[in-house]
């Protein structure tokens, strides 16, 4: 992917019109409902019987017992509040990064240029790749966990916060100067309306990658978190345990996938996909 | 502003910076931050030779045994659950449980089910790596344009000419692009479950050579997941222009 | 050759029936070509996608020789309105042409002489490898119509063949149309909104009123053929039988698409 204009193409991960366009009915609700629940008496009852063996996966009611014990403990909720705090001041300072970065390098074509060679080099490199050196110089502490997260998802929102710029209507732009309102005045009504969106869609994609981080350095490298007490759990052989926080973190991400949806979504309200879906 | 003078720039402004670092690293002494020349030689004398067959190698195995699981399953999931919306319908909450589960958390599942060999680790690829390429087959397969279905009725053109010939190559953009995020997922969980349960590979090796304070190795190693990473993109990209030549028009 | 005995459309969605087509009867002589107009959501491309089997009428009947259309009846070519949308842009011109052929010609020499036959006669023949994408509109519904014409169809359907392109290359594919007619003489059963196109073009002209759609009239066009561009439509029955089928879609104050 070059960085050049490219009206034809759209930004990376943008939520298809097909999917979000759909409203769901009551049928289609049941379906879906009776889709989690056959799921769930299967595994139920495959494992009741025998055909998948207890040791590797314990009943799924017994599973979802343990996960709701264990939001009743203090170890719990301590888990949660670190994989979230990595999480979030992770994201957080990627995005008081990456924004302004990716305005200022998609504004003008000297610095696109400049910085296009070393952000095609820097982007495909596997974040993970970064946890020795993390480790090396920190240890086990918050830093390194902060630090994997903000370069993995400072990718997303620099690219996302690019293609907006460079696709603000250059008509609207013209617009601007031939009313003169001054550059604050174009910034604040024209660029960053047009920018918002592709800003929301960066932060949806990093939200989901800062989480994975958050819980890949808890189990590589062994932060505290909820990624650290799953692989101690497995250590230990408390499946159950290892069981209920993978659901733990699979709800979690999923709860932060469909509130960074609905961010999206507001920050696209103006938008011709969006109108149409309202109607 | 000339094409010419973006041009000079884009070519100076990466040399400069690579320049910058290697004069700061062989000024400043560091521990941490070895000389460039120290990491490059260390490059050529480990990865060129005995770890290209020990790690390397196994490495780029597993990644490839499992891309090609990922994508023939995902493509083959994807179509059968696009043209049967129903069961589209109902498996939709456990797809995106499963889609939001991070990855890496299923590490230890893995390693209960299969121990640390190769299994585990193209098992926990797959399972991360997957719906990127599922959920945009779907999605492709349903976007495609009814006019084109509506002629291949008109003339009467087989079932399975209109998959291969007319959905499948319909949907191939969205494919792809599904297919380009598993392929980063796909290192990325290659390299930390290799980090996590396992006894070579050059994510095992790489954090080896942090634990053993070996840094110019250990640099050497980013080095050279940096470098599969960027190859992989390149390749892949490549590869996309050529599948989707006639985009370029449209 | 083709006759719809009291064809009827009604859709229903959320509770609501919608009426569009009420009660449309007609039939078409074998090597005629017959225009439809009328206007705007009048369900002309509906009556024209159930003659091609694309979709079922709520009540009525349609007959191709005789046999009732389920589904797309064999030896019929059809032309949409969006040439960029029914051609498949990774595909040559000749292979898009052929592609029907692949599945219903054994010989592949015939395959081959039958798309080139098409190509040369919409006067595509050099441009067999080139990508539909490479072309103009203009030029990508001539594949179209070669497409339809490699299958040597009794019946070609047309739904607004000419609606996406400029006025100078509509008038080219008019007469492009003509003479492919000549050439192939199958039944041609044509959509349009354009009045001057359906009298131009037709034997006789359905005219459907508004919906829900009965047929206003039918207007038989006696103008000489050949017909070219300039005497056709400069002549004073062309005038007069414009006027007859505008007043009957009832658009009086509306201006007509004669300056296309």
């Amino acid at each position: 992917m070059t960085l050049t204009t490219n009206t034809a193409r759209r930004p990376e991960g943008t939520p298809p019109a097909s999917r979000s366009r759909r409203r769901l009915g009551d049928s289609q609700v049941l379906l879906r409902c009776s889709g989690i629940a056959g799921v769930l008496v299967a595994l139920e009852l495959l494992i009741r019987i025998d055909v998948i063996p207890r040791a590797w996966f314990p009943p799924v009611s017994e599973i979802w017992w343990r996960f709701l014990q264990g939001l009743g403990t203090s170890s719990f909720w301590g888990d949660l509040g670190n994989t979230l705090l990595g999480w979030s001041v992770g994201l957080g300072l990627a995005t008081v990064l990456a924004v302004p970065a990716g305005m200022l390098i998609g504004s003008h074509p000297i610095p696109a240029s400049a910085f296009r060679a070393i952000i095609e080099f820097l982007r495909p490199i596997p974040s993970v790749a970064l946890i020795p050196l993390a480790v090396l110089l920190w240890g086990i502490d918050l830093q390194t966990k902060l630090f994997l997260v903000t370069f993995a998802s400072f990718w997303p929102i620099l690219f996302q916060a690019l293609y907006g710029v460079q696709s603000v209507d250059p008509e609207q732009m013209q617009v601007t100067r031939v009313y003169r309102l001054g550059r604050w005045a174009a910034f604040r009504h024209v660029v960053m309306p047009s920018t918002a969106p592709y800003i929301a869609t960066g932060l949806r994609i990093s939200s989901s990658i800062a989480l994975a981080l958050s819980i890949t350095a808890e189990i590589v490298v062994g932060a505290p978190g909820i990624g650290r007490s799953i692989m101690l759990a497995q250590a230990s052989s408390a499946t159950t345990d290892m069981y209920a926080l993978i659901l733990a973190t699979g709800l979690l991400g999923w709860g932060l996938n469909s509130l960074f949806l609905r961010i999206e979504k507001a920050a696209l309200h103006w938008h011709p996909s969006y109108r149409q879906e309202k109607r | 502003m000339t094409r010419r003078t973006l041009l000079a720039i884009e070519i100076v402004c990466p040399a400069l910076a690579v320049l910058a670092i290697a004069i700061f690293t062989s000024r400043a002494d560091s521990y941490y931050f070895p000389p460039l020349s120290g990491v490059v030689q260390s490059f050529a004398d480990i990865w060129l030779s005995e770890r290209l067959v020990s790690d390397l190698l196994p490495s780029m195995q597993r990644m490839a045994i499992a891309y090609a699981i990922c994508v023939v399953a995902g493509v083959g999931a994807g179509m059968v659950l696009a043209r049967t919306p129903r069961l589209m319908t109902a498996c939709e909450p456990i797809l995106e449980f499963l889609r939001a589960l991070p990855g890496p958390a299923l590490i230890p599942f893995g390693i209960l089910l299969f121990g640390i060999g190769d299994t585990m680790k193209i098992f926990i690829i797959v399972l991360g790596a997957i719906w990127p390429i599922l959920m945009n087959t779907v999605d492709g397969v349903r976007g495609v344009d009814p006019a084109l279905l509506h002629m291949a009725r008109v003339y009467r053109l087989p079932r399975r000419v209109v998959f291969s010939k007319i959905i499948l190559r319909s949907a191939s953009p969205r494919i792809l692009a599904g297919m380009r995020t598993a392929l980063s997922l796909t290192i990325i969980l290659m390299v930390v479950s290799e980090m996590v349960g396992s006894t070579n590979g050059v994510g095992f090796s790489v954090l080896q050579a942090q634990r053993t304070f070996a840094v110019s190795e250990m640099w050497s190693g980013i080095l050279l997941l940096g470098l599969i990473g960027f190859l992989a993109n390149l390749a892949f990209l490549a590869f996309e222009k050529r599948a989707l030549f006639w985009m370029r028009q449209r | 050759m083709l006759e719809v005995r009291s064809f009827a459309k009604r859709y229903e969605s959320r509770g609501t029936v919608t009426e569009a087509v009420r009660d449309v009867s007609f039939s078409v002589e074998q090597g005629e070509l017959l225009c439809v107009v009328g206007p705007s959501g009048c369900g002309k491309s509906t009556l024209l996608r159930s003659v091609a089997g694309l979709d079922r009428p709520t009540s009525g009947e349609i007959l191709v020789n005789g046999t009732p259309v389920t589904e797309p009846p064999e030896n019929m070519g059809v032309v949409f309105q969006d040439y960029s949308r029914s051609l498949l842009p990774w595909m040559t011109v000749s292979r898009n042409v052929r592609l029907p052929l692949d599945y219903k010609v054994a010989d592949a020499g015939e395959r081959q002489a039958a798309t080139l036959r098409a190509l040369e006669a919409v006067g595509l023949a050099g441009f067999a490898d080139h990508y539909p994408w490479q072309l103009s509109g203009g030029m990508q519904q001539r594949v179209a119509i070669a497409r339809a014409l490699a299958v040597n169809p009794t019946l070609l359907l047309m739904d607004e063949p000419f609606a996406s392109v400029d006025a100078q290359t509509r008038a080219e594919l008019e007469d492009l149309l003509l003479q492919v007619w000549q050439e192939f003489g199958m039944t041609i059963v044509l959509v349009t909104h354009d009045i001057d196109e359906s009298v131009y073009l037709g034997d006789r002209v359905l005219v459907l009123s508004r919906p829900p759609s009965t047929v206003a009239t039918v207007v038989p066009v006696r103008l000489p053929r050949p017909r070219n561009q300039l005497d056709t439509k400069h002549d004073s029955l062309f005038a007069d039988l414009r006027t007859e089928v505008l007043s009957a879609i009832g658009a009086h104050g509306q201006s007509a698409p004669a300056a296309h």
